[in-house]
């Protein structure tokens, strides 16, 4: 059984020769792994691909007694939006889920005291602060928003 | 009938899942438990009746993945009312997508539980809810690759077992054989392109399995000289087939509606019948908010979670996440296949964050009987501890943790009215009848689609023919009872050119494309005298664009005047002045007065006078107007004699 293996092995080696390869597994961390992913929900909701396809403006632009004034928010419609205006709600959304994660990080590793504070009431501000932000936008983009 | 004259084979055209449920379950509820029904009831119910047996299997699918009932009963909840799924299952919604989303949680939590265990009672009844699920759907493709994906994925990482080889081995055969069944995939299961990932992965883990068994049996050293050999000998293999696949043609390549998801600029290029549906534009940032609200926050913080305290399940639940998200991104009907996972993860943060406070308040009743115990003992000497370690667990006060779970709550009562006003206000207005409110706040109602549609009905001959844009093709075969030339299915995009060409060239040109089809009615729909702004003057540059694929000289620049703008005033552009699309819309539209300061001819969804007055039809007569003129109906002239 070796003899023939060996066999097949030399006769392989004399037809192609096989490159040196230094190759390493590269295993990376699950947190690393985490922060990618959470990278790539920030490109899809701030709607990357609806600014790819349709190709709105930057911001919008607003005239009124004889200038221009820069418009964040597109009003009115709800599926559509400035190039700004996803990054903005994007970078709210993950926010909030930042000061959530956050507060289980501050309550389920040692750490110093001082740095469990600071975390977990960081993380409180951070959620409750993006959740009003949020839906004060919304309340510009929607008219009537929660109301009948 | 519709699509005359070309004709339609149903069977082989349309997914029959739908049909069947309604039928069965009509047979059930007449036969068997002897209530008498209406056919009608039990397809307008069908949406509901599915909704609540999706929020069941989303308890089960949460409590397999996370071992704690707490997460299944908040998911439960959570997804009987996320907008996201809702807008697609309210009453009266007969559409594939209300039992498709049941069928789909239910093959995964089957597939899940198969992984989990490694039964092949399991891995069967995964694949007769597949079956399920194929006939239903065309969003089957989506399990089709992502239960591959992820069968790849354990092994990349490490996680490969006897219990992954069996489940998976045996829904993909018994899969596959069953979804063969179905007329409308038959042979395309093992064909296109959409299914080769699941073949490719079976062949893998074949290859997986027999090298482990063989790796059991040789020693180390004759085994990396066999595991050397046979990569050679499979991968060659392997690309050999591919290229004679795709060389011969057997394999077929992905398919319009799927390319599209993949590169999402295929669709505005190539195909504009699949970029101009609305429902399939990419989503805008605050479609997530409207559709999730609270979910989108505990969305990445169930990820985090996953990602914590990795199993074969969780792996499961982030792959599904990240795929299903960006092909929300790409199309906003998925919003659909987003909201269950939504729901799963948020659902499995939501309760760990109320667990980690509840046992803060849990842990501070305990000290308290502890302390009250050691007060009524006699005190003993108690050595003062140093203080020696600096690195604790936060201690989060009593006061801080009630506070917390009453915030969380107050979150979960958002997140309840944010759905109650979502649905009440967007998701439930039927689309026949339009309402709007009126200077005085009370409601004026636009019958006219019903009018118009019982005037075909009653005033014209039983074989007349239709030419209207696909969109009213099943109302008006509904409704009037009468054969259309094009209708929603929009199978033959050739056909729905033809309609576009004829409705965006001048009179005579139309006319010989309506002769050639035998039309006797034409249909429009304009909303110029209200100011409804679904019109058909507002698709008009889509049926430019559709009717340009089968006349290329049908230029889009054409329509659009000097400065590249669409209007509809005397600066518009003249070849779109002159279409048969303005002439039926705008006909005697200039004796009108829509507004008291504006002058006569005023149209008020462009808000500009209509450009070209006072002219003549000449192949068409004007057959009916509605009561608010959206709907226009004429009727197709014969020739003149010959002189």
């Amino acid at each position: 059984m070796s003899k023939k293996l060996n066999f097949l092995e030399s006769s392989f080696c004399k037809v192609l020769r096989p490159p040196q390869l230094n190759l390493r597994i590269i295993k990376p961390s699950s947190m690393a792994v985490f922060a990618f992913v959470l990278f790539a929900l920030f490109i899809v909701f701030a709607g990357v691909i609806y600014d790819l396809i349709v190709e709105p403006p930057s911001i919008g632009v607003e005239y009124g007694f004889g200038n221009e004034r820069p418009v964040t928010i597109l009003k009115g419609r709800l599926n559509s939006q400035y190039i700004f205006e996803g990054i903005d709600g994007a970078l709210f959304y993950l926010l909030g889920s930042i000061g959530l994660i956050l507060i289980d990080q501050a309550l389920t590793k040692e750490r110093r005291e001082k740095y469990g504070k600071i975390m977990f009431y960081t993380g409180v501000g951070l959620f409750a602060c993006s959740f009003v932000i949020i839906i004060f936008f919304i309340k510009l983009k929607v008219p009537g928003y929660l109301k009948r | 009938m519709s699509w005359y004259p070309l004709g339609r084979v149903v069977g082989g055209t349309v997914f029959p899942g739908i049909m069947l449920t309604a039928g069965s379950l009509y047979f059930f509820l007449k036969k068997i438990v002897r209530i008498t029904v209406n056919i009608k009831h039990v397809c307008v119910f069908m949406g509901p009746f599915f909704a609540s047996n999706a929020s069941l299997i989303t308890y089960l699918f949460t409590k397999e993945v996370s071992k704690d009932y707490g997460a299944g009963l908040i998911s439960a909840v959570m997804i009987a009312i996320v907008p996201g799924y809702i807008s697609r299952s309210v009453a009266g919604s007969f559409d594939n997508e209300c039992i498709a989303i049941f069928a789909l949680i239910l093959t995964y939590y089957l597939w899940l539980k198969a992984v989990n265990t490694g039964s092949m009672f399991y891995a069967a009844s995964c694949a007769l809810a597949y079956l399920y699920m194929v006939s239903s759907w065309g969003g089957y493709v989506f399990i089709m690759n992502l239960i591959p994906l992820h069968a790849f994925v354990l092994i990349l990482v490490g996680r490969y077992s006897r219990r992954l080889y069996v489940s998976y081995t045996t829904l993909y055969i018994l899969g596959t054989l069953l979804s063969m069944q179905v007329p409308f995939v038959g042979f395309q299961a093992v064909q296109s392109s959409e299914h080769l990932a699941g073949m490719g992965i079976f062949g893998l883990i074949q290859l997986v399995a027999a090298v482990k068994y063989v790796k059991s049996i040789l020693g180390e050293k004759y085994f990396k000289l066999f595991l050397k050999i046979l990569g050679f000998i499979a991968v060659s293999i392997l690309v050999l087939f591919v290229a004679v696949g795709l060389a011969t043609g057997y394999i077929a390549p992905w398919t319009g509606r799927f390319l599209s998801l993949l590169d999402p600029t295929y669709a505005k290029k190539y195909i504009p019948i699949i970029a101009s549906v609305s429902e399939h534009q990419p989503t805008a940032w605050s479609s997530y908010f409207f559709d999730l609200q609270s979910l989108v926050f505990l969305y990445p913080v169930g990820l985090y979670y996953c990602f914590k305290n990795p199993s074969d399940s969780k792996i499961f639940l982030i792959l599904y996440a990240v795929t299903s998200t960006y092909f929300t991104g790409v199309m906003v009907r998925l919003m659909l296949v987003l909201a269950p996972i939504c729901v799963i993860l948020g659902s499995m943060a939501l309760s760990n964050m109320f667990k980690l406070f509840a046992y803060k308040i849990r842990e501070f009743d305990e000290e308290d009987k502890k302390k009250k115990k050691a007060q009524s003992k006699k005190p003993t000497n108690q050595k003062k501890k140093k203080k020696t370690e600096q690195n604790k667990i936060f201690n989060l006060g009593y006061i801080a943790a009630t506070l917390m779970i009453a915030l969380l709550t107050a979150l979960f009562i958002s997140y309840i009215f944010h759905s109650i006003w979502v649905t009440s206000e967007a998701y439930s207005s039927p689309s026949i009848v339009l309402a709007a409110k009126g200077y005085d706040g009370n409601r004026i109602i636009f019958d006219d689609f019903r009018e118009a549609y019982y005037w075909l009905r009653q005033n014209t001959a039983p074989d007349a023919k239709i030419m209207s844009w696909w969109d009213y093709g099943y109302q008006i075969t509904a409704m009037a009872n009468r054969t259309v030339l094009v209708d929603n299915n929009t199978w033959n995009n050739t056909h729905i050119g033809t309609v576009g060409k004829a409705m965006v060239k001048t009179e005579n040109i139309s006319a010989q494309v309506m002769e050639q089809h035998d039309v006797d009615y034409v249909l429009v729909l304009f909303g110029g005298l209200i100011g409804y702004s679904s019109d058909d003057i507002n698709k008009y540059l889509w049926l430019v664009r559709i009717g340009g694929t089968v006349d290329p000289s049908i230029k889009e620049e054409d329509y659009l005047n000097s400065r590249k703008e669409f209007r509809v005033d005397s600066q518009g552009a003249p070849s779109f002045l002159n279409s048969m699309m303005y002439k039926l819309c705008f006909y005697r539209f200039w004796e009108v007065k829509t507004e008291g300061n504006k002058p006569s001819g005023y149209d008020r969804v462009r808000n500009t006078v209509m450009g070209n007055q006072n002219y003549e039809l000449e192949a068409v007569e004007e057959a009916f107007t509605s009561e608010h003129w959206i709907v226009r109906i004429y009727k197709v002239l014969k020739k003149e004699n010959r002189k």
